[in-house]
């Protein structure tokens, strides 16, 4: 008996830091999820239909698809036509070369409840005008104007640049079949689970959970009954999926249905999810509902826009089919098909659909110092001198929540922070900035101008679409900005701007959007009850999902005004959606001093990163609880290489800021910053190629080798740009690491030596300061080695490039550069400088020059020479033959060097090497 | 030769500007290092720490790094390892720190650290701050040792005081020794005289031992009143740290621990009225009434009061009283032997606190300067607390001697008991240990660090560790005689 009660207590222990999953709804206690489910076991035929096809616009074809009803079920329906079908419009439009986008609609609808038919919009939702870029799309309209051939049952249409892409439709029931370079790569309702369940009154027999349920103590009362869309989606040939974060799993999606190992679909419904669990296809903060897959030659991808609670079944099907059911709660059906040779291809068509990264300040890029909470000004300061006296770079000081008086946000603690303006202005002489947190709940106080502002303005209404909704949160009772509500950002631009008490005249003040899922901590789920209503007349079940993106737009433009559209603003979010990259970083929410959650957060980054969300991170050292010192070392040497770089720690934590370690700890940190710091010419080139062509920053291996399926499902290595590749220490008193390089045909370098590696795999040993990182030989990497305080101090800093042979003796690379804060590179004030290694030497090319980088140079470069036996001469050549003259050049033990070489990177060079 | 040195002089003050004029020639180098650079015969700079290694003259300050040292570099930011010399603030600065784009003030007051241009120069309000500075502390100083002077004064007429006190008690304690002893002879001489005359002395004996039963049952009822009102405090306390809880916890937290325990505290039944608790008041009187009573030979014939007496005494106590205590009856002596006992009891009561006080005062006599501190002036403050208050609202008393304590209006916590003073680093220092468990059932901490001052004060308090807390704070106590090179403003040094 003794023996027992000590057993029951262990367990206890062990599960009351893990997440709460009764607090959740599985999908088998969300009615519509299961619902779904349940219909995929025997989807009944002939039920669906195609009609009144328009061919007129080939890039736009419409029609509708009709739903068959027997005679019981078309009385109850709402909108049924006199034969017993409810009209389901639908449209097939090329959106550009590689996408084709499928949206189903239903018509007839209204609201049959007296209280809420004036306030409830009869429409589906679609958050499309949130998340679409209109300009973007509008500026990658196809190029080329498909050709179609129809039949009796179908049609054929070809696509694309050569019209190398095709898609057969079938119209009964709709079915849709790409096929890319004539292999086919995806179908859509080859399963028939194609299902939209229209509008309905209710019925004496309708099972009660279709009309209400009960869960985590809240009656969640559905107005509109059964409404969800659903679909299937099948990767053709295909082993595996990647994509639709974010959950804490594994980069590679695990199979969810009876074929995998885990018998729950991944849910996306962004919630506040209180010290998740790692391994785990719960939902998280964020949903980006974009799926990908690629296997030699080809790749296809799935964006099912709708912000409604989410679930998507994964399983296996016929050993290389991959198959993905889609269940949304409410909206419409909307998917995009993206079609390509490769997941590059993809992504970037998907980021003509959803916008482009954000270009962020340089700042933004460097290493960020946060706590809850630096509590006063004179502690925030302290931090702020140790960190230059230890010789510790960094950009960005932050302050959690204790920033404000009684958590209202824009107001100062005057108490803890008596002189909030002087504080900025003394960061500011540092080039360094300041963050504070911000969400977009409100403290409940007449009186306090915030409140005042939006409570009868643009606030989320309680279920009768009356008054705002008040709930718990940080300050006690509170209400919450409604992001959808177009008056929502003039509000926020006004709370928002110089001179007011948040930041008052400061010019280095930038904010941190938390909480924004919404967390409710009296909610359901911790978030919104799903019957709330938001601007236009929908519920929170339609919008949920982008409502953190409509608060993550609205703070972003907020800041953008406050600096008058000058400078690139910068807002934190913890909640985001598809097209949230246009707006700026998200990081991975509350993660804990644990390895599983080091090992867990590349995989999350990667994911995030393929899936158009590349400006990401997770907390250096872990939030909750206290890193050991190997895993606090180790965290920052994965964490340097992660886009957001920021270490941040709970209340209850130790402080345990870099400078608090005794060497030769608090060595190993500060290499592992300073090597950040070094690539920072990389990392602000890459952001560029991201707000480009929404390339991500961090790249699994198949992104970049997408011929080696070899290494599809690696995820502890990963690409950073497609120059270096890192292989982060993420296990416990690890001695050597096993490391796999993708395609035998290139040389690899190690990053810091130099030294050419033998072959893979290759058994590295690691002590505490090893950070193993290697440059792709055919490569040309730019760095800054000069050891600054921070990104500003570094922008005068002469360059120091690694030049890394290819088998052939080539190599090619470039830099971005501009001034790091402002649009003007918009208007072509930047600098974009190719270096390429060729038989004849060494070639430099301004492929795009601006007047005001002329002090810009190349003080050092290293040629990783492979087999170099002899170092060369080198002679700078121009055309005036007097100016010629030879570098010095000096052997390395890696090669030979450049040394004082003093090139420009704003006009073109030529170095011929004999 | 002498014309090549003048043009590179020349060069680098028409870079740096306005700051070079300070300096001779060569920017970044500091006086006592400028005869190095110099070009030799050949036209060569040898590398300070490395001078095998030679680089031509040219190659220095030319923005890029060629010795080992970073010597080459003293005016750039070329050598990661380099120092820049500031000439207006007459010292060295990492060379990382050179044309970044920020005007160092408090490392190079002149802005010579910067290109010429862009920093103004600031030396005279910066030295202007310093003497302020300097002339504050000296006064400060000043000011403190004057006062610690008169805590030592103070410290030694208290130790004196104390001494004169303990030789004062020892003599009393002696005296009442020797009256003790004389009445145990005078007692045990009238137990034998007594011997005799047992008129009644069953009803003696029964008196004797009611009157022991009554002091034993109004000693146990005292202890008893005691626990149960530490009981109540303790409930209240928990009482009101439950209802904070459960009103103000954060449900974001979601911890199922917490929960648990809130609804398991719902679920107890409460004290009625707990705040408004009147404790049954004790009623001296009562009891000395008995006492009397029990006295009162008069009384004595009437037996069947006294069986009531008894009886009910008995009933009423019996549960706090050891059965064996309360049934043996003893032949405990006269009334007149009593008086002489109840002198004696009341004498070793008085002896046994003597005692204390003699014990306390001689511990106190006993610490030495290893306590007390250097001429042991702790002692002039040994009733002193200081107070603050956290940035999350918290009061602290910190009494120097005794126990600090961190709280408010409902829950203070003991960050632990004074281990006197010790010196650490030139500064002051006060520990405090063993203080109630905080997570984790680590005993709180604290450390209190002492600079000089003229008042006593604590500044910030920082938790550095789990249940390790730190206060800074001044004291005159701190202002021990520091030699001039610690004193603010005297760290110029002017060679590498």
């Amino acid at each position: 008996m003794q023996f027992l009660h000590l057993v029951q207590l262990a367990l206890y222990v062990q599960t009351c830091f893990a997440v709460k999953e009764w607090m959740f709804r599985k999908c088998s206690q969300n009615p519509f999820c299961q619902r779904n489910l349940d219909y995929a076991e025997a989807p009944p035929g002939g039920v669906y239909s195609m009609t009144n096809l328009n061919f007129d616009n080939l890039k736009n074809i419409t029609g509708v698809i009709t739903k068959r009803l027997d005679s019981a079920e078309a009385e109850a329906a709402v909108g049924a036509n006199a034969d017993g079908f409810v009209e389901l419009p639908f449209r097939l439009e090329l959106v550009n070369d590689n996408t084709l986008r499928f949206l189903v609609d239903e018509s007839g609808r209204k609201i049959v409840d007296r209280d809420l038919e004036n306030v409830l919009s009869s429409e589906r939702f679609s958050p499309e005008q949130y998340v679409l870029d209109y300009d973007l799309i509008e500026k990658w309209r196809p190029t080329r104007e498909p050709e179609m051939a129809a039949s009796e049952t179908g049609f054929r249409m070809l696509y694309g640049k050569t019209l190398n892409s095709r898609v057969d439709v079938e119209y009964s029931p709709p079915k849709l079949t790409f096929t890319h370079n004539g292999e086919e790569v995806l179908r859509i309702n080859d399963d028939y689970l194609f299902n939209l369940e229209h509008l309905r009154k209710k019925q004496a027999s309708d099972p009660m959970s279709w009309w209400t349920d009960r869960f985590d103590k809240h009656t969640d009362r559905r107005v509109r009954g059964p409404e969800s869309v659903a679909l299937d989606t099948k990767f053709m040939n295909f082993a595996h999926v990647f994509g639709i974060p974010e959950h804490a799993d594994s980069f590679v999606l695990r199979k969810t249905d009876f074929t995998g190992d885990v018998h729950e679909p991944y849910r996306l419904f962004n919630v506040d999810i209180f010290q998740y669990d790692t391994n785990s296809v719960m939902p998280m903060y964020g949903s980006i509902p974009f799926m990908l897959a690629q296997r030699p030659g080809a790749a296809a991808g799935v964006f099912w826009l709708n912000s409604a609670d989410t679930y998507v079944d994964i399983g296996q099907q016929h050993t290389r089919n991959t198959r993905a059911h889609w269940i949304s709660e409410t909206g419409k059906m909307d998917v995009f098909v993206f079609v390509g040779d490769s997941m590059k291809d993809l992504l970037s068509s998907y980021g003509y659909v959803t916008g482009t990264s954000a270009m962020p300040q340089m700042f933004a890029l460097g290493y960020h110092q946060c706590r809850w909470n630096y509590r006063t000004q004179e502690e925030l300061l302290e931090v702020d001198k140790k960190m230059d006296e230890h010789n510790v770079p960094y950009d960005v000081i932050w302050l959690d929540i204790e920033w404000t008086e009684k958590r209202k946000y824009f107001e100062w603690n005057l108490e803890n922070y008596p002189d909030p303006e002087l504080m900025m202005k003394k960061l500011e002489a540092k080039n360094r900035q300041l963050v504070v947190l911000n969400d977009p709940h409100i403290r409940v106080e007449p009186g306090y101008e915030p409140y005042d502002e939006i409570v009868n303005g643009p606030a989320i209404l309680d279920n009768r679409g009356k008054k705002a909704f008040v709930g718990h949160c940080w300050p006690g009772q509170s209400i919450w900005i409604d992001g959808l509500n177009p008056e929502a950002v003039d509000k926020w631009t006004k709370l928002c701007a110089k001179g007011t008490p948040i930041g008052l005249d400061a010019n280095n003040l930038h904010l941190w959007s938390d909480m924004s899922e919404p967390s409710v901590f009296s909610g359901s789920e911790t978030t919104a009850y799903k019957d709330l209503v938001h601007y236009g007349g929908f519920q929170h079940r339609d919008v949920h999902n982008v409502y953190g993106h409509t608060v993550f737009d609205l703070t972003t433009e907020a800041l953008k005004r406050r600096y008058e559209g000058k400078k690139r603003p910068f807002v934190l979010t913890r909640s985001f959606f598809a097209g949230s990259q246009r707006f700026g970083p998200a990081w991975t929410g509350d993660n804990q001093a644990e390895w599983p959650y080091l090992q867990s957060a590349t995989s999350t980054i990667l994911s995030l990163g393929v899936a158009g969300m590349p400006f990401v991170g997770a907390d250096v050292g872990g939030f909750f609880k206290n890193p050991d010192l190997e895993l606090q070392i180790r965290w920052y040497q994965a964490g340097c290489y992660y886009p957001f770089f920021r270490a941040h720690a709970h209340e209850d934590s130790d402080y345990r800021e870099p400078y608090l370690l005794d060497s030769p700890f608090f060595d190993a940190v500060q290499r592992a910053i300073q090597l950040r710091y070094q690539l920072m010419p990389e990392y602000y080139t890459l952001f560029h190629e991201a707000s480009i062509e929404l390339k991500p920053i961090l790249r699994p291996l198949l992104y970049e080798f997408p011929d080696s399926p070899e290494i599809y499902t690696t995820e502890d290595e990963f690409m950073i740009g497609s120059s270096l590749l890192a292989m982060p220490v993420v296990t416990k008193n690890a001695h050597n690491v096993l490391l796999f390089v993708p395609d035998d045909e290139l040389y690899w370098y190690d990053y810091s030596v130099g030294q050419i590696i033998p072959g893979s795999p290759l058994q590295i040993n690691v002590g505490m300061d090893t950070m193993p990182l290697f440059v792709r030989g055919g490569s040309v990497v730019f760095t800054k080695q000069r050891m600054r305080r921070n990104t500003k101090a570094m922008a005068r800093d002469p360059y120091t490039v690694i030049v890394a042979f290819d088998k052939d003796g080539h190599a090619k690379g470039h830099v971005y550069v501009d001034d790091g804060e402002t649009y003007a590179y918009e208007n072509g004030d930047y600098i974009d400088f190719e270096i390429e290694l060729t038989e004849e030497g060494l070639i430099g090319r301004a492929l795009h020059t601006a007047p005001g980088y002329e002090h810009l140079y190349i003080e050092k470069v290293k040629f990783y020479g492979g087999d170099v036996v002899e170092t060369p001469y080198a002679r700078m050549e121009t055309e005036a033959l007097e100016e010629s003259f030879l570098m010095r050049t000096q052997p390395q033990d890696y090669g030979y060097s450049f040394e004082n070489a003093h090139l420009p990177i704003s006009s073109d060079w030529f170095i011929r090497i004999y | 030769m002498f014309l090549k040195v003048l043009a590179l002089a020349s060069l680098v003050s028409a870079e740096t500007g306005e700051s070079s004029k300070d300096t001779i020639g060569v920017r970044g180098v500091s006086p006592g290092n400028a005869t190095f650079y110099i070009p030799d015969e050949d036209g060569m700079f040898a590398c300070l720490a490395y001078p095998d290694i030679k680089i031509s003259f040219d190659r220095v300050n030319d923005n890029y790094c060629d010795c080992p040292d970073g010597s080459d570099e003293p005016g750039t930011s070329a050598c990661s390892n380099g120092y820049f010399y500031c000439a207006g603030s007459g010292n060295f600065l990492p060379s990382r720190y050179v044309d970044d784009g920020v005007c160092d003030y408090d490392l190079c007051c002149d802005g010579s650290d910067e290109p010429a241009g862009e920093c103004e120069n600031r030396c005279a309000e910066y030295e202007q701050e310093k003497e302020n500075e300097r002339h504050k502390f000296l006064q400060h100083l000043d000011k403190g040792r004057q006062i610690r002077h008169s805590y030592i004064h103070e410290a030694a007429l208290r130790k004196e005081a104390l001494r004169n006190k303990t030789t004062e008690l020892e003599k009393e304690y002696n005296e009442l020794t020797t009256k003790l002893k004389n009445l145990k002879v005078d007692y045990a001489r009238i137990r034998e005289e007594d011997s005799d005359s047992t008129a009644d002395a069953d009803s003696l004996q029964a008196l004797g031992a009611l009157r022991k039963t009554m002091n034993t049952a109004q000693k146990q009822y005292k202890k008893l009143y005691k626990e149960l009102v530490d009981a109540l405090d303790s409930y209240n306390k928990i009482n009101l740290a439950m209802k904070k809880m459960v009103e103000e916890y954060n449900p974001n937290f979601n911890d199922p621990a917490v929960k648990e325990c809130i609804k398991e505290w719902i679920s107890i039944p409460k004290l009625p009225a707990v705040i408004d608790y009147q404790p049954f008041t004790y009623d001296e009187n009562l009891f000395s009434k008995i006492k009397i009573m029990s006295y009162d030979t008069q009384q004595l014939n009437q037996a069947s009061w006294f069986e009531q007496l008894q009886s009910m005494v008995s009933e009423f106590l019996g549960a706090w009283v050891p059965v064996s205590e309360s049934s043996q009856i003893k032949n405990v002596g006269s009334v007149r032997a009593q008086a002489v006992k109840d002198v004696i009891d009341d004498s070793v009561i008085e002896l046994k606190e003597m005692k204390k006080e003699l014990a306390i005062a001689k511990k106190s006599l006993k610490l030495d300067s290893d306590f007390w501190g250097p001429d042991e002036v702790g002692r002039a403050l040994e009733d002193i607390c200081l107070t603050t208050t956290t940035s999350e609202g918290n009061d602290i008393e910190v009494c120097l001697f005794g126990q600090a304590r961190m709280g408010n209006s409902n829950s203070v916590v003991s960050l632990g008991t004074s281990r006197g003073i010790r010196e650490e680093k030139g500064h002051i220092v006060i520990d405090f240990v063993s203080g109630d468990p905080c997570v984790y059932g680590i005993s709180r901490t604290l450390k209190v660090v002492f600079e000089c001052g003229d008042v006593h004060q604590l500044n910030s308090i920082s938790e550095v560790d789990a249940c390790v807390y730190v206060i800074n704070g001044t004291s005159p106590l701190g202002c021990a005689p520091v030699a001039a090179h610690e004193l603010p403003g005297s760290d110029i040094h002017d060679e590498l």
